[in-house]
């Protein structure tokens, strides 16, 4: 189970910034610990690695969320470190298994990555 | 109180992210310890990230023998506990399924296991063979020791200065840059200085993806409410573009023009900083006769200013804009912004400007309308230049495994030089060659051509990099290899990698924390860690393998493996006075050899006033920014700014500034001129696009660790172009669509991305190079800077076509595959 320490930068918007912090602290995959300032620490707990992905989606899409940064990662677990990826089997590949659908529905296809 | 592991480990995540936010909230300044410790048997120690060249430092947590957490730290001035998503799993670096584990022997085409001590005796062999024909190549992601041992090999045991690191193909031209302009290479300023800039322009820099952590640092203050205008000037719109004031997008090679046009404005406006030009710097343009010494390129010819105001006439903000895209009032808004003495601008780039054929003059006329407007030597004022690698500046740069260099910024082909090197490495005098050796693209041009046509480099040991994946024009450079029979190519690595493949001897290398290291960041911090765990199966430190070699010419009788007093060149002692074997694996460990190499190679760094502090500094501290020297009391005092009176213990009182190894010995800086030229290779009716090529945010250059982290891996699994949809659209492609682009060196397929995460404009291309199945340096131009030998990958001619077209592109095209 991926566990992420995370700093998320609030809104300068004082509303949206109190409508997030109580979006995030109805959710059980969060921890939210005490705001300072625009800065608002939460411990995030996923199911995997596409869970962890789909909670830092959720988190951008957020109106009041300007930048997620994350200062702690573990491991530590059964399945982590996860299967890792076998390039020799990937060298054999060539671009056109990449084509349309493949290519456009990974996550980086449209939205900017972490900070 | 009792809790359970997962409560725990939510806890300490919790708890680093509280203090982060404390102290970015100013709340608190950097807290000492953050995550409980002691119930989840997890130890921590610190380490750099082993990526870029920003520097962050990471708690790294090790529970029974392997790395399982990861945690930014609050204690690094760099970061201030944050990490990028590369370096918040840089631990899962390590486990990739397929590390290397063994060594490996080519037969009969074929990768073979080999033990350690016939692998060695194969290297010694084939030096002792031809040791003139014998070349390393390194890299800046060697550790400061790895790359001293190395060049004291090279240069003092073998008197072949054939080593160059790969920093050939990032940083040569800020080098260049650098030396020419104040005559000793690395910045002046620091990262503190994005904490007070006014202004910060980014010169063809994505900085929000490529050094994350440094535009949060940026982003921070605004968040806090301060005021800092970002300005992108650059070829492509980015993530960086979004977070900025004003983007100032320009045709590829023409930033040469708008830096002439600010110098032209302040000028003509009569905004220049007068008196700080006076005082501090004289006029230079390019030398008559660049041959005439190995150093006229970087002294060149002196102009009066006069001759420069001159030579500036032509750059109007209305010919800058023909020449760049830039409207003339953008123009004269930069000649403005730098005309003003209210407040501070501070410039970064990175391979915007170096990667270029023109680098070394775009880093050069950066650093001039630094000083021509005086915006330099106060904090926030200050033009950067940022690394790519953990170590470019630490050991490619400082220790000068590059092929004209001595450690600490000496030169092979100065005769002092190479003295008081052989003083401090005890050797005979006339040891060290003066004859400079090959560059990177001449030495692999040189391995990849015939011995009996003059290839005259037979053997190459790559160490800790992939250049068959990162030189340019790969067909010419590398690929050619394939078939020269007595041409021997020998990579020390972590995993199979594009230069594996034609590798006739591989060797499983130790990475990061499975070995101890130091790095140099691009702020001139010098930064230490331990061995926290142990590298898989026999994979050994690259340290070790270079003194194996070494020892194993002395023991075949090689001269140059003897100092003057007959001992073996690596000679290293315990505290008794002993010498410990430690070319014997079972004992380098038995002592700290980092240390020993450190506190040899640190004599060297006094010469040009980049004093490193004692070994035992660095463990204490979260690194430290040479110049590092010793207070009255004891105390080291590393050094923020140099060459100002107020921080550097180098200038003479009441000098304010001083440039004190100034080129023209005066103590002044050179500002010089230099015109916009045409780039090597333009867009015809042949070619129509601009090709350029770069990085991506989850991949660390040519993916090798990162594309082995599923996360990283699953977030940007493969390369791609950019395209303006304009573009696409009149020749009907679909956004995902494979198509062909072709160059005149060869083609490539590969899925096309429009409105993706970065723009270009229309007539332009991107592709990124982490992919190993999609090597764009297939089909780059490989034209190299004729001053810092750096190969310009920014800019080449191109040409796209629909799959079904190929054969038609291929019968029309006038070139040919090389």
């Amino acid at each position: 189970m991926p566990t992420s320490g995370l700093v998320i930068t609030l809104s300068a918007d004082a509303e949206l910034a109190a409508q997030t912090r109580a979006m995030l602290m109805v959710r059980r995959e969060f921890t939210v610990g005490e705001r300072n300032d625009h800065w608002l620490p939460v411990a995030m707990e996923a199911s995997d690695d596409a869970g962890s992905r789909d909670l830092h989606d959720w988190l951008h899409s957020l109106p009041g969320v300007e930048f997620v940064d994350v200062v702690y990662v573990n491991f530590d677990d059964d399945k982590y470190p996860p299967a890792a990826v076998d390039v020799r089997r990937l060298s054999q590949s060539d671009a056109s298994q990449y084509e349309g659908e493949n290519f456009l529905t990974t996550d980086a296809a449209n939205k900017p990555g972490e900070p | 109180m009792n809790i359970d592991r997962r409560s725990f480990v939510k806890l300490s995540a919790l708890a680093a992210a509280s203090a982060v936010a404390a102290t970015r909230a100013g709340a608190a300044t950097l807290v000492k310890s953050t995550a409980p410790t002691g119930t989840d048997g997890i130890t921590w120690d610190k380490a750099p990230c082993r990526f870029c060249g920003t520097g962050c430092h990471v708690r790294v947590g090790v529970k029974e023998g392997k790395v399982v957490a990861i945690q930014g730290d609050q204690l690094a001035e760099v970061n201030k506990g944050l990490l990028c998503v590369k370096g918040y799993h840089v631990g899962l670096a390590l486990y990739g399924k397929d590390r290397l584990t063994t060594p490996l022997l080519r037969r009969n085409g074929k990768l073979e296991p080999i033990s350690w001590s016939e692998a060695i005796e194969t290297i010694a062999k084939r030096i002792m063979t031809a040791p003139d024909k014998f070349a390393i190549y390194g890299s800046g992601q060697w550790t400061i020791p790895e790359g001293y041992a190395a060049n004291k090999l090279m240069k003092g045991g073998l008197s072949n200065n054939h080593i160059d690191p790969n920093a050939r193909l990032c940083m040569a031209s800020a080098v260049t840059g650098y030396l020419s302009t104040y005559g000793v290479d690395e910045p002046a300023g620091c990262y503190d200085d994005l904490d007070k800039c006014d202004v910060l322009i980014m010169w063809g820099n994505n900085m929000a993806e490529m050094h994350p952590v440094l535009f949060s640092r940026v982003i921070d203050r605004r968040s806090r409410g301060e005021k800092v205008t970002l300005i992108d000037i650059a070829t492509r719109r980015t993530r960086t573009t979004e977070f900025s004031d004003h983007y100032l997008e320009f045709k590829p090679q023409s930033d040469l023009a708008i830096m002439n046009g600010i110098a032209h404005l302040l000028i003509k406006n009569g905004t220049y900083d007068a008196k700080f030009v006076e005082r501090f710097c004289n006029f230079r343009q390019a030398p008559k006769d660049p041959t005439a010494t190995p150093t006229a390129p970087l002294i060149g010819d002196a102009m009066t200013f006069d001759a420069y105001k001159a030579a500036l006439e032509l750059y109007t903000p209305e010919h800058v804009e023909k020449i760049s895209g830039v409207p003339a009032e953008k123009i004269r808004f930069l000649g403005d912004l730098f005309g003003r003495k209210d407040i501070r601008i501070t410039s970064v780039w990175c391979m915007g400007f170096n990667q270029h054929s023109r680098g070394t003059n775009a880093n050069r006329l950066c650093h001039g309308i630094h000083l021509l407007s005086g915006h330099f030597g106060k904090p926030g004022d200050a033009p950067t230049s940022l690394t790519g690698q953990p170590s470019a500046c630490g050991t490619a740069r400082e220790v000068g495994t590059m092929c004209h260099f001595l450690p600490g910024g000496r030169l092979v082909a100065n005769p002092e030089h190479r003295k008081e090197s052989e003083k401090i490495w005890n050797l005979p005098e006339g040891r060290i060659s003066p004859k400079i050796g090959h560059h990177t693209v001449l030495m692999f041009e040189k391995f990849c051509t015939p011995t009996e046509k003059g290839g005259d480099i037979g053997t190459i040991w790559v160490q800790v990099t992939n250049p068959g994946q990162s030189l340019p024009n790969l067909h010419k450079l590398f690929k050619a290899k394939k078939g020269l029979e007595d041409k021997f190519l020998i990579v020390s690595d972590v995993y199979e990698t594009a230069t594996t493949e034609l590798a006739d001897l591989v060797l499983p290398s130790a990475m990061w924390v499975e070995k101890n290291g130091m790095f140099g960041n691009s702020e001139r911090r010098t930064q230490q860690w331990f061995k926290m765990v142990n590298p898989p199966g026999d994979a050994r430190d690259d340290c070790w393998q270079t003194i194996a070699v070494a020892h194993k010419l002395f023991e075949l009788g090689h001269p140059g493996l003897k100092d003057k007093d007959g001992r073996f060149l690596f000679t290293i002692k315990n505290d008794a006075g002993q010498e410990v074997p430690v070319w014997d694996w079972q004992h380098f460990y038995d002592l700290n050899v980092d240390k020993a190499l450190f506190e040899e190679y640190r004599t060297f760094s006094r010469y040009k006033h980049k004093d490193l502090a004692p070994y035992d500094e660095y463990v204490k501290a979260r690194g430290l920014r040479w110049p590092v020297v010793q207070q009255t009391n004891g105390s080291w005092r590393e050094t923020k700014f140099r060459f100002s009176e107020f921080d550097d213990p180098y200038v003479k009182k009441g000098a304010e500034i001083q440039f004190y190894h100034s080129v023209t010995k005066d103590d002044k800086a050179l500002i010089w001129f230099a015109p916009y030229e045409k780039a090597a290779e333009e867009p015809d009716a042949e070619y129509p696009f601009w090709l350029c090529t770069g990085r991506v945010l989850e991949h660390w250059h040519t993916g090798t660790m990162t594309m082995r982290i599923p996360q990283l891996q699953g977030a940007m699994p493969h390369a791609y172009v950019e395209m303006h949809p304009e573009d696409a659209s009149e020749r009907g492609f679909a956004n995902g669509e494979s198509i062909i682009v072709k160059t005149r060196r060869g083609e490539m397929k590969l899925p096309v991305w429009l409105n993706g995460r970065a723009k270009v404009p229309r007539g332009s291309l991107f592709i990124p190079f982490f992919d190993q199945r999609l090597l764009v340096n297939d089909i780059t131009l490989g034209e190299v800077d004729p001053i810092s030998k750096e190969p310009d990958y920014k800019k080449c001619a191109a040409t796209v076509g629909k799959l079904s077209t190929a054969d038609s592109l291929r019968s029309t095209s006038a070139e040919k595959r090389l």
